[in-house]
């Protein structure tokens, strides 16, 4: 700790005055943030494990990873719209509204391929609407998910959800809820997340589409200019997440065998978009990777298992939660100091 | 004193002081049909407006689709305003109905404090006051609703019953709070912990508030339940929320192991959770009950001719405690599709 602090100490002088870096703030200043992350949620471990009996056992790590697993499933596809520099609002309207209709569905005797059919099908045309919106109507992705988050709202509110904001699944889908179950001990929630992972880690960092909306985050008109076809580009964006916000939808659904579809007016897109960001995925766009969101999401588990085991009251905990974003953030600001690049970038 | 001649007794009682008051007072002689043309001249045709937090809550709407038959079947307008959750709607919709004079206005209230104002100036526009389950500080002509303190007693003496013998599996039990500065939370806390007092062998290794969300509470209760796998019972405070500490229970495969304590309106699933297990014990205050109760006191008050904001009265709502064995096909009320 204290040499994180001399790295602090050394780290903004250094750079304003010009002057050589201490060589262990230099070796620092190379960390990337998701890296910083990881160490602070170790250093969180080592002290949760110290003060509490079976915090360092396999089964609670999979406890905690099961906790984390929507969250960080949800925060895979606004990595992905982030790094393209966008932000998708909507994702929890696909979440919740996408499950809801499968538990619809399946409610009304249809297949289950049918229920989740009709589910994809709205996501679909969710992440569809914002993509054509933000990239031919030119309109801002803030404001535009925005509009469509409240939108599919009221719509699956008259249309489809009834009278009451929860879904029950029936006792019958039995092969559905076994998405919330476990294989060989494992939660299928988090093999979900994990597969997922790999999935959109090979996407962006392996195939040129992926390498594409690096490009379009980092500088639109470039990519342009370079002839990437950045409207249709857009629209993928839009889709994936919306897409990825489904499958998160699906998993949630069959943990709690239920779906509240008044999480659309909750705040949980901020702790996914938070997740994101705290890990790297930075909101001006073309930087962050699927490990950002793996070390974000893994520090909020690891918070949110260790105070849940200590007892802590709701109030304690959101102090403790603030205080460690901040701190990672301040780390990470004074760690990689603005430059004319960001700042040309908006930030 | 046996349940059976509890009953008679206080029978007796009521039969007495009916038959007491009746000569006491006097009231005037009556017709059949003079009563059922009082009824029609002060009921038929008046208007109740009912104003939930949200319309699109299970309990709420029980409520609301309950109150609605039984005023349609008798000749009384019934209308619903939704503020949807939204606190400053609530107040501005009241204040409308104030201005709207409707005879007789059924609020639920989001705290003490907010409507307060407008629930006085209701009662002095001359307008029948009703609050249901979550009282304001400002009192009105009527209360129906459920008493928190008496609902935690009996919660934790639910409790005590399943985990305080030898033959239990632990004495360790957990809490799942809703929010914990709600006033519904604060009285079953006080109830629930006076219980406990009694019962130092009762060991409460966690007490966690999931505000009302089924999903925080199933994540906090599965890292419970990975830290004291022995629990003997998990207690919450709406089986809305706690629908998430069974699925917790069961994933952990610790079903009728650990036993989940539950309360609420008897609004789905609580019965099919109880049917099936998932949750052991349910202490419903009876939605349905409760619009009955709201519809038989705005009768009253209509016939009664009373000064609105004259009188107080309170109409707790009875609490059963219903398990697999106890549940039946009516003990929860299903709502509509639309």
């Amino acid at each position: 700790m204290a040499a994180i602090e001399e790295a602090l100490a050394d780290g903004p002088r250094a750079t304003g005055s010009g002057g050589p870096p201490g060589r262990l703030a230099r070796s620092f200043r190379r960390l990337s943030q998701e890296q910083v992350v990881l160490i602070v949620t170790a250093v969180l471990a080592v002290i949760f494990s110290a003060l509490l009996p079976g915090f360092a056992s396999l089964e609670n790590l999979l406890t905690l990873l099961n906790g984390i697993a929507v969250l960080g499933i949800l925060s895979l596809g606004a990595a992905i719209v982030i790094i393209g520099r966008g932000l998708d609002i909507s994702q929890i309207a696909s979440l919740a509204i996408g499950a809801a209709m499968t538990a619809v569905v399946m409610k009304g005797g249809g297949s289950l391929t049918w229920a989740i059919s009709a589910g994809l099908l709205i996501a679909l045309s969710i992440g569809l609407v914002n993509g054509f919106v933000i990239a031919f109507v030119e309109i801002p992705p803030l404001f535009a998910t925005l509009a469509t988050n409240l939108l599919v709202f009221g719509l699956a509110r008259i249309f489809i959800v009834g009278s009451t904001y929860i879904v029950y699944v029936p006792d019958g889908a039995k092969g559905f809820l076994s998405l919330g179950g476990a294989v060989g001990g494992v939660p299928v929630p988090v093999l979900i997340f994990f597969g997922l992972a790999a999935l959109v880690h090979a996407f962006l960092s392996r195939t040129s589409i992926g390498r594409f909306i690096y490009a379009h985050g980092d500088n639109p008109e470039a990519a342009r200019l370079s002839g990437i076809p950045v409207r249709p580009l857009t629209i993928l964006e839009y889709v994936l997440s919306a897409t990825i916000g489904y499958v998160a939808g699906l998993v949630l659904m069959a943990m709690l065998s239920s779906i509240d579809t008044q999480i659309v007016m909750g705040a949980e897109i901020f702790n996914v978009i938070l997740v994101a960001v705290l890990g790297g995925v930075s909101l001006v766009g073309g930087r962050g990777s699927v490990l950002s969101v793996l070390a974000g999401a893994l520090l909020i588990g690891v918070m949110l298992n260790g105070m849940t085991r200590l007892n802590l009251s709701n109030d304690v905990q959101n102090i403790v939660r603030g205080l460690v974003l901040m701190a990672a953030i301040v780390l990470d600001n004074r760690l990689h100091p603005r430059d004319e690049e960001t700042l040309r970038q908006g930030e | 004193m046996s349940k059976a001649t509890g009953k008679l007794a206080a029978i007796a009682a009521g039969v007495a002081a009916l038959g007491f008051s009746a000569v006491a007072l006097a009231g005037p002689s009556m017709t059949t049909k003079q009563l059922q043309e009082q009824f029609d001249k002060d009921v038929k045709g008046k208007t109740v407006v009912y104003i939930p937090v949200s319309y699109s809550v299970p309990l709420t709407r029980i409520w609301g689709e309950t109150m609605e038959r039984e005023a349609k079947a008798l000749g009384i307008k019934f209308e619903v305003r939704d503020p949807d959750f939204n606190t400053q709607r609530e107040e501005q919709l009241l204040s409308a109905m104030i201005a709207q004079h409707p005879d007789v206005l059924i609020v639920h209230n989001p705290n003490v404090q907010v409507l307060a104002p407008d629930l006085k100036r209701a009662e002095r526009a001359g307008i029948y006051t009703i609050q249901v389950n979550m009282a304001s500080k400002y009192k009105t002509d009527a209360f129906v609703g459920v008493q928190p303190n008496d609902l935690g007693m009996k919660m934790a003496e639910g409790v005590v019953a399943a985990c305080g013998g030898a033959g239990a599996r632990s004495h360790k039990i957990a809490l799942m709070d809703g929010e914990v500065t709600s006033a519904y939370s604060i009285g079953i806390m006080q109830g629930a912990t006076a219980v406990f007092k009694k019962h130092p062998d009762i060991q409460i290794v966690s007490n966690q508030a999931a505000n009302w969300d089924s999903k925080t509470a199933h994540d906090k209760a599965a890292t419970v339940l990975q830290a004291h796998p022995d629990l003997c019972a998990y207690m919450g405070w709406w089986s809305g929320q706690d629908v998430g500490v069974a699925q917790a229970v069961k994933q952990a495969g610790l079903q009728g192991k650990v036993k989940v304590f539950t309360t609420g309106g008897g609004e789905d699933p609580a019965c099919d959770y109880l049917r099936q297990g998932l949750f052991y014990e349910d202490f419903s205050y009876q939605a349905s009950l409760q619009a009955h109760q709201m519809m038989a006191i705005v009768k009253f008050l209509l016939q009664s001719h009373m000064k609105p904001g004259s009188f107080r009265t309170a109409i707790y709502s009875p609490v059963v405690a219903l398990t697999k064995e106890t549940v039946r096909p009516d003990s929860c009320t299903a709502i509509s599709k639309k």
